[in-house]
């Protein structure tokens, strides 16, 4: 792999990163501080039962 | 080839090994999984998959690496299988997808040391993880984090991994077992043992899609294999040293690290009255978080064993680094320094929605033990097992001595046993990704 190669890649994964963080802002609502997914606090988890 | 660096000695490179090894994986994931999953019925079906998958994947990684000599994706074609480079560059992926949340347990660490010092989860423990675990304080924790690591990587394999951990690994060994031996002495701690140790194969049937493939993808996870870290690492080793005795002791370090995490762990959980399968992440962070204001000089101790936590959690992060970095050292002409600061660029904004939202790094974490650390493993064992073949073992018996029918034996297993292990586990987590009712592929909005 050359380093032309090297960045091109490099670049491509960081287009996917960045592509999962615009996914991540503009489709969530309320998105800080979600614990859902089983990643409750106890307290919460007692909550929502 | 000739200016590339060695291990200063073979102590130098077991421990950095072992550095590599036990980390995050044994000290927060192990207990996190085993809590999700069930409690003893885990631990056993770890322990078998560490004993019978994990140890003769390790030696496949091995024998790539220190046959070649070079990084984790020339590596295939150094062995005149050009085509095969394509798994290699899985492995680097699936090291990046990794760091890029394990940065985040990172900046949790981070943020425990800082609530040691100032005693703020003195009064709630399991309220503070709340707290701190996602939203902007997360990404800050993630950001810094990350600029320790790519700061140590930079420096260079002599100067930074082999150095300090010569230091770490002894200390959290010794901090795990006096731990351990004082949580014996808390009331109500025999539920947490029993929970841990006893287990209840009851529920095995209707577990099993969740239960094998995180207890394996966890041996994968701590061993740091199918991410090519193991290869990278081994390339360094010297043809007069035996692999299966390096891999054995690794193997055996590693797991009693997180038995011993479990030990410290699931008593206390239980002495507070909080259940285990609640917890989730947040286990060895309630746990200890709750343990350390009864205890005397708490603020103290707590301080230090966040910071061996954090030391073992950067040596881990930096050896996965190092995979990448090595890698470009090597082909390119990009500086150690440059390629260090450009991967942090690209791990941040990758482990951002981890660090953002608990459901995200849920996502990452699920996909990393149930597609890319089963996928890669399995074609490092295809790989080794049919295509290398008798040139495997070969390398195998280099420096081993009086071990050679080893070899054999190791093959055999390989491709029996071990292979068909991967499979279910990869079947397993494929139906749960792409077949299950809610599709864990699909990422959460």
């Amino acid at each position: 792999m050359t380093s032309k190669e090297v960045s091109v890649w490099t670049s491509r994964l960081l287009l996917f990163a960045v592509a999962n963080d615009v996914r991540l802002v503009i489709l969530s609502d309320g998105i800080a501080n979600r614990n859902h997914g089983g990643f409750y606090t106890p307290e919460e988890y007692a909550a929502s039962q | 080839m000739s200016d590339r660096e060695t291990w200063a000695s073979r102590l130098g490179f077991l421990l950095a090994a072992i550095g590599s090894a036990v980390g995050l994986g044994n000290i927060w994931q192990f207990p996190f999984k085993t809590a999700t999953n069930g409690g003893a019925v885990f631990l056993v079906f770890y322990l078998a998959a560490v004993l019978l998958i994990g140890f003769p994947a390790m030696l496949a990684e091995f024998i790539i690496g220190r046959r070649t000599n070079r990084n984790a994706v020339d590596a295939f074609a150094e062995l005149g299988f050009k085509q095969w480079r394509v798994v290699g560059g899985l492995g680097v992926f699936t090291g990046f997808w990794i760091l890029s949340y394990y940065n985040v347990v990172g900046g949790w660490v981070m943020r425990y040391i800082l609530g040691s010092a100032t005693g703020a989860y003195f009064g709630n423990s399991a309220e503070y993880f709340g707290a701190i675990s996602s939203g902007p304080e997360a990404v800050a924790g993630q950001a810094l984090f990350l600029l320790i690591c790519v700061g140590i990587v930079a420096v260079g394999v002599e100067d930074g991994i082999e150095k300090a951990t010569k230091v770490m690994v002894p200390s959290i060994v010794i901090l795990m077992i006096g731990m351990a031996a004082w949580v014996t002495t808390l009331e109500g701690a025999g539920a947490g043992y029993s929970y841990f140790l006893s287990p209840d194969f009851s529920t095995l049937a209707a577990n099993a899609g969740d239960l094998i493939p995180f207890a394996v993808g966890q041996a994968f996870f701590t061993l740091s294999l199918g991410m090519a870290a193991m290869i990278t690492y081994s390339s360094y080793i010297g043809d007069d040293e035996s692999l299966p005795v390096d891999g054995g002791i690794i193997v055996v370090t590693n797991t009693l690290v997180g038995v011993l995490a479990g030990l410290v762990v699931f008593p206390i959980l239980f002495a507070i009255n909080i259940s285990p399968d609640t917890s989730g992440p947040s286990a060895i962070f309630v746990a200890m978080a709750s343990a350390f204001p009864q205890l005397p000089g708490g603020r103290l101790l707590g301080i230090v064993f966040f910071g061996v936590v954090l030391i073992a959690a950067i040596s881990s992060a930096i050896s996965l680094l190092e995979v990448a970095v090595s890698y470009g050292v090597d082909n390119t002409s990009y500086s150690r320094v440059s390629l260090s600061a450009m991967l942090g660029v690209v791990l941040f904004v990758l482990g951002f929605p981890s660090a953002w939202d608990l459901a995200w790094f849920g996502w990452f974490d699920t996909l990393a033990y149930k597609l890319f650390l089963p996928l890669s493993v399995l074609l490092v064992l295809v790989f080794v097992g049919w295509v290398l073949s008798s040139d495997a073992v070969a390398e195998l018996r280099q420096g081993t001595g009086g071990l050679r029918a080893f070899g054999p034996t190791w093959l055999w297993m390989v491709r029996t046993v071990v292979i068909l292990g991967v499979i279910l586990t990869l079947a397993l987590g494929l139906q749960t990704l792409f077949l299950a009712e809610d599709p864990a592929i699909i990422p959460p909005i």
